[in-house]
């Protein structure tokens, strides 16, 4: 048995993140990985031999800046990383057409656009401008502990809120009450009201809907594109994977100890506090502090004796929604992807689904638990970045598949398995006809593989969708969104703990400081 | 020809039951005041017409339950003939052969829905308690007019102060319940508290009724929770009919205005509101009749009174666009049957009371949803959902003895068809022929019951009784939609940037469902202006 001062479970980027705060301030810390991977959805695998992958979740454009540097893994030194000079571009396939390039910069984009549609240059330029007007305060509310709402406020949390209601009246009165419009919206809706051409729609809509369970039509999905538009930075500088491996090389240089293959028996509660954690293997590692990395409802359902569990937090975790609807599809290439219109070219973000009416009905079949026949796909192809990712002149290519439920009514089967992966890389092919020849390697996870692998719940990226329900102060529950939960000395540190997901570690951030303070 | 100048204090453009009320408010002031409708009768949506001979029907608006109390007293409106008879049932009948009748007796309900789940009926009460419990928490919303968020003013700040106060002082349960509410889609909601689709599809859909959305679409609790409004208030606690049907509230409205002094015309046609210099002055008839007067009211929704009766030209550009951005899209249509026996369900046969409340066709969550993706995508449900009721069953002064008349509320008609919306004509017979498939489905031999049919499209509603794309409530109730946000913010509060021009019905605060409430607050705002 060995003790400690904290025992944070799940090496994800914000157990990380976690572990990483605490050690720095002198705290002994292990983390306790039931996988072999550390970095969760971020981090880089092998899938094929000579072949490695980017990260499962490869956008990295959400990150927090300050909390890398507050972590210590921004620079330029050993096992740190750095902001990429621009975002990778998009290109957006079309049937009938070369595509729409999707840059970082709106205006680039514009300019690209002025040709095909005059109308939308133009409106593109001021929807950005607008976006990031109202981005600054609301990316204020995502770089801060979430208030506690069991609690009348404290002088300092009303006076955060006054600040933030100050700082969005400011905006105006015309932003302001555009801005309140919009965020209940639809993204259809929003993105009707400025611009015309369905691909640069589509294009811009496309990734902001990963954490959402709803199509483009959907109320609310307005908000998870702002505040994505509010958060963008151009990303790590070799994405996701770059990103795992800093954090976990700073776990260590800090002296958080990090155990892989280490799975979890339960949680122990004495007396209505945690005193540690039960491993499968026997072993029990004793602190008065559990952080949760991984899936919080995992983790107080199944880690917890019901009769520790106060009746609110059942309550409200066990309704947590997260039905993950995306499957990843890897593909190791001998050569080159080359696309049939842009011979030659090095494209690193591809997207297929052309409009908005594409993405919802790669949603649609989801609510009937079935696998969408044409889902909305998300390429990265992370060897444009990092080539030491495949053999010389070879690519990886990562598709994140839209349109695929965890758990279909079928259920599933190596031939509903086969038939996915065979109808993705046939739709590729459509624009890049060479692909199905250079196909050496391939690895096909479902949600349910991904729940599997990752300890993802639900399969869901993001641990718990992004809705209005589950967003700040109420993710992942009221009870157990702050430092402090009812049950003493456990504390959620997830992607299901605000701000969410993406934010690359800046939920576990946000729990340590707070719990430090406290 | 043009009467003297300010011959009225106010036109009210629209004699539906919104318009009524408001001339009913100004005229008990003291105010001169006359309406003026298009069609031949009063009520608007809310009209009762003898359409076929000897069978009466709520050609649109079918039933009550939102209409304000405190209207209902102060216009005395009972004493003008308004009765309510109570619904006391709803009625859900599935092909598997069983149905779930849900009473106002909660014994009897439980016991219904304990045949589904045990768990279910024993939640069931709960659920309904707390629902009641946060409409009351929200019920003076729509009680009062919206404040302005970016005002200063004391009065508005005080207004948002008291809001937030409210909010803040629910306590975390309340407050998440509240969020949840306000923002979820009502299946996920009832998922939360419910496991049999039987008894959560036929719950979801008050979420859905006139809304373009799905059970499964966030923001579908809300409407949920605006229709337990209706059932919270002390005058009449459950959903009803109005005897002669959903016509008589406007017609017990319009007598409340005669009586007050209300001068009513009907088959007078507003065509324009003449401004000159920011300013509304009056209304020209189609005939060419001006109708000057200090205020100008509008009973009509927010696109017909500004961009076809105001017109680009007297507008601001950027207000012009903002109100063209209001959505509308209707999505409902109405089919009304005159049957010569009633519908005899295979799932629990025969005339009884099960049927004598509302009957919803609404199987699973599921069917539901599939019946919105069907309308996403510009075509009409094949299988809707429908909502049917028999006045005739408890109001047999509306059809012929032993015959009774069928409403039947539809969804999804989507205004804007994939082949346009001008398509309608062509497609309404098959839009009635999937209506009625669909009711045969559970009542073998409805179909040979038949004696007339009216299809009410929403091309129909917007034709006939002037709803914009067939809107039933003057524009969705998305939240993006509601509060100071209806239907622009420089409107919310009644009055427009046209001088003299003020909004009078449910394209603006609180939003439609025959409740009342923007007619009268709109009134009292009038009235408080000084205009007149």
């Amino acid at each position: 048995m060995s003790t400690h001062d904290a025992i944070v479970l799940g090496a994800s980027l914000d157990g990380l993140a976690f572990a990483i705060r605490l050690a720095d301030a002198g705290r002994d810390v292990v983390i306790i990985e039931p996988g072999e991977l550390a970095g969760g959805v971020a981090a880089g695998e092998s899938f094929h031999a000579g072949y490695r992958t980017g990260g499962t979740a490869f956008d990295t454009s959400c990150v927090r800046p300050e909390v890398l540097s507050g972590l210590g893994v921004l620079g330029d030194g050993p096992a740190q990383v750095q902001l990429r000079d621009q975002a990778p571009s998009m290109l957006v396939l079309e049937d009938d057409g070369p595509g729409l390039w999707l840059h970082g910069d709106a205006t680039r984009t514009a300019e690209a656009l002025a040709e095909r549609s005059p109308v939308d240059a133009e409106g593109l330029v001021a929807f950005d401008a607008w976006l990031s007007r109202v981005g600054k305060p609301l990316a204020a509310v995502m770089n801060r502990t979430a208030p506690d709402v069991r609690q009348t406020p404290s002088v300092g949390t009303a006076l955060q809120l006054l600040w933030t209601a100050l700082s969005i009246r400011r905006l105006g009165g015309h932003d302001m009450l555009e801005l309140m419009r919009a965020l209940p919206m639809a993204l259809r809706d929003m993105l009707d009201d400025h611009l015309v051409d369905p691909r640069l729609k589509a294009g811009l809509a496309g990734p902001a809907l990963f954490g959402t369970w709803g199509g483009p039509w959907s109320p609310g999905t307005a908000t998870p594109y702002i505040l994505r538009h509010a958060l963008r930075t151009p990303g790590i500088a070799g994405g996701a994977a770059a990103l795992a491996e800093a954090l976990v090389a700073r776990a260590e240089a800090v002296g958080a100890q990090l155990k892989r293959n280490a799975p979890v028996e339960h949680i122990v509660i004495e007396d209505g506090a945690a005193t540690g954690v039960a491993l499968a293997d026997g072993q029990t590692l004793q602190a008065p502090l559990v952080a949760v990395g991984g899936d919080p409802k995992a983790a107080l359902l199944d880690w917890i004796a019901p009769r520790d569990l106060p009746v609110r937090v059942t309550e409200q975790i066990r309704v947590l929604r997260q039905r993950g609807i995306v499957a990843v599809l890897d593909l190791a290439l001998n050569g080159r992807l080359e696309l049939a219109d842009h011979p030659g070219a090095r494209i690193q973000r591809l997207q297929v689904a052309d409009s908005i009416e594409a993405l919802e009905r790669a949603f649609d079949p989801v609510k009937y638990r079935q696998v969408a026949d044409a889902p909305h796909l998300w390429v990265d192809v992370p060897t444009v970045e990092d080539p030491s990712l495949a053999p010389d002149g070879c690519d990886v290519v990562s598709v994140l598949i839209r349109g695929v439920p965890a758990d279909p009514a079928d259920g599933w089967s190596d031939e509903t398995r086969a038939a996915l992966q065979e109808r993705t890389v046939a739709t590729l092919a459509e624009h890049a006809p060479a692909l199905p020849e250079q196909i050496v390697g391939a690895r096909l996870r479902t949600p349910a593989d991904l729940a599997e692998q990752l300890g993802l719940g639900g399969g869901h990226l993001q641990q718990a969708e992004l809705a209005f329900d589950q967003l700040l102060s109420f993710r992942p529950a009221p009870t157990c969104a702050g430092p402090t939960t009812p049950i003493g000395g456990v504390v959620l540190c997830s992607a299901a703990s605000h701000p969410g997901g993406h934010t690359g570690g800046t939920a576990g951030w946000l729990q340590a400081v707070a719990w430090l303070k406290a | 020809m043009a009467t003297g100048a300010n011959q009225y204090d106010a036109v009210v453009i629209g004699g539906g039951h919104n318009g009524l009320i408001h001339a009913a408010y100004l005229a008990r002031a003291g105010r001169k005041v006359v309406v003026l409708e298009r069609r031949h009768v009063l009520g608007g949506a809310a009209v009762s017409e003898e359409v076929f001979p000897g069978f009466t029907f709520s050609v649109c608006s079918y039933v009550v339950s939102l209409m304000r109390p405190d209207i209902i007293r102060e216009l005395e409106l009972a004493k003008h003939g308004l009765q309510i008879l109570p619904l006391d049932c709803s009625f859900s009948p599935y092909l598997d052969g069983r149905a779930l009748a849900r009473w106002g007796d909660g014994d009897r309900t439980r016991q219904e829905i304990a045949r589904f789940s045990a768990k279910d009926a024993e939640l069931a009460p709960r659920f309904g308690r707390q629902m009641g419990h946060l409409a009351r928490l929200v019920k003076d919303i729509i009680d009062n007019p919206p404040p302005d968020p970016t005002s200063f003013a004391p009065e508005h700040l005080g207004s948002l102060a008291r809001l937030g106060k409210r909010f803040a002082g629910m306590g975390e349960d309340h407050l998440t319940q509240m969020v949840k509410l306000m923002t979820m889609s009502s299946a996920d909601l009832l998922d939360e508290w419910f496991e049999s689709d039987q008894l959560k599809a036929p719950m979801s859909v008050s979420g859905i009724i006139g809304t373009f959305l799905g059970v499964r679409s966030p923001g579908t609790a809300y409407v949920m929770l605006h229709h337990y409004m209706g059932e919270i208030d002390g005058s009449f606690r459950a959903w009803g009919f109005a005897r002669g049907g959903t016509g008589e509230v406007s017609m017990a409205c319009a007598r409340a205005a005669l009586a007050a002094g209300v001068e009513i015309r009907t088959e007078a046609a507003v065509d324009k509101i003449l401004v000159s210099g920011g300013r509304a002055t009056g209304v020209v008839l189609e005939g060419g009749e001006e109708i000057h007067a200090k205020a100008i009211c509008s009973g009509v929704d927010p696109h017909l009174t500004f961009l076809r009766m105001v017109g680009d030209e007297h507008l601001d550009e950027d207000f012009t666009a903002r109100i063209r951005r209001f959505r509308m899209r209707g999505s409902s249509g109405k089919v009304n049957l005159a049957v010569d026996r009633p519908p005899n369900f295979t799932a629990r046969p025969g005339d009884g009371p099960h049927i004598r409340g509302d009957i919803a066709i609404a199987p699973s969550i599921d069917y539901l949803e599939r019946a919105y993706d069907e309308a996403k995508y510009g075509d009409f449900s094949k299988r809707p959902y429908i909502n049917m009721v028999i006045p005739s069953l408890t109001d047999p002064s509306v059809a012929p003895p032993g015959k009774h008349v069928v409403s039947c509320f539809v969804q999804y008609a989507p205004f804007d068809l994939a082949e346009g919306a001008d398509a309608w004509p062509e497609k309404r017979e098959a839009f009635g022929d999937a209506v009625c498939d669909t009711i045969e489905e559970h009542c073998p031999g409805f179909k040979d019951s038949i004696l007339h049919r009216q299809v009410v499209t929403p091309w129909d509603m917007q034709e006939t009784f002037g709803l914009t794309e067939g809107n039933i409530f003057h524009g969705e109730l998305g939240l993006e939609q509601l509060f100071f946000l209806r239907p622009v913010p420089e409107c919310a509060r009644y009055k427009t940037p046209i001088e003299g021009l003020w909004l009078a019905a449910s394209g603006a605060h609180p939003g439609g469902g025959l409740m009342g409430a923007p007619g009268k607050l709109s009134a009292m705002a009038l009235l408080q202006s000084g205009q007149v």
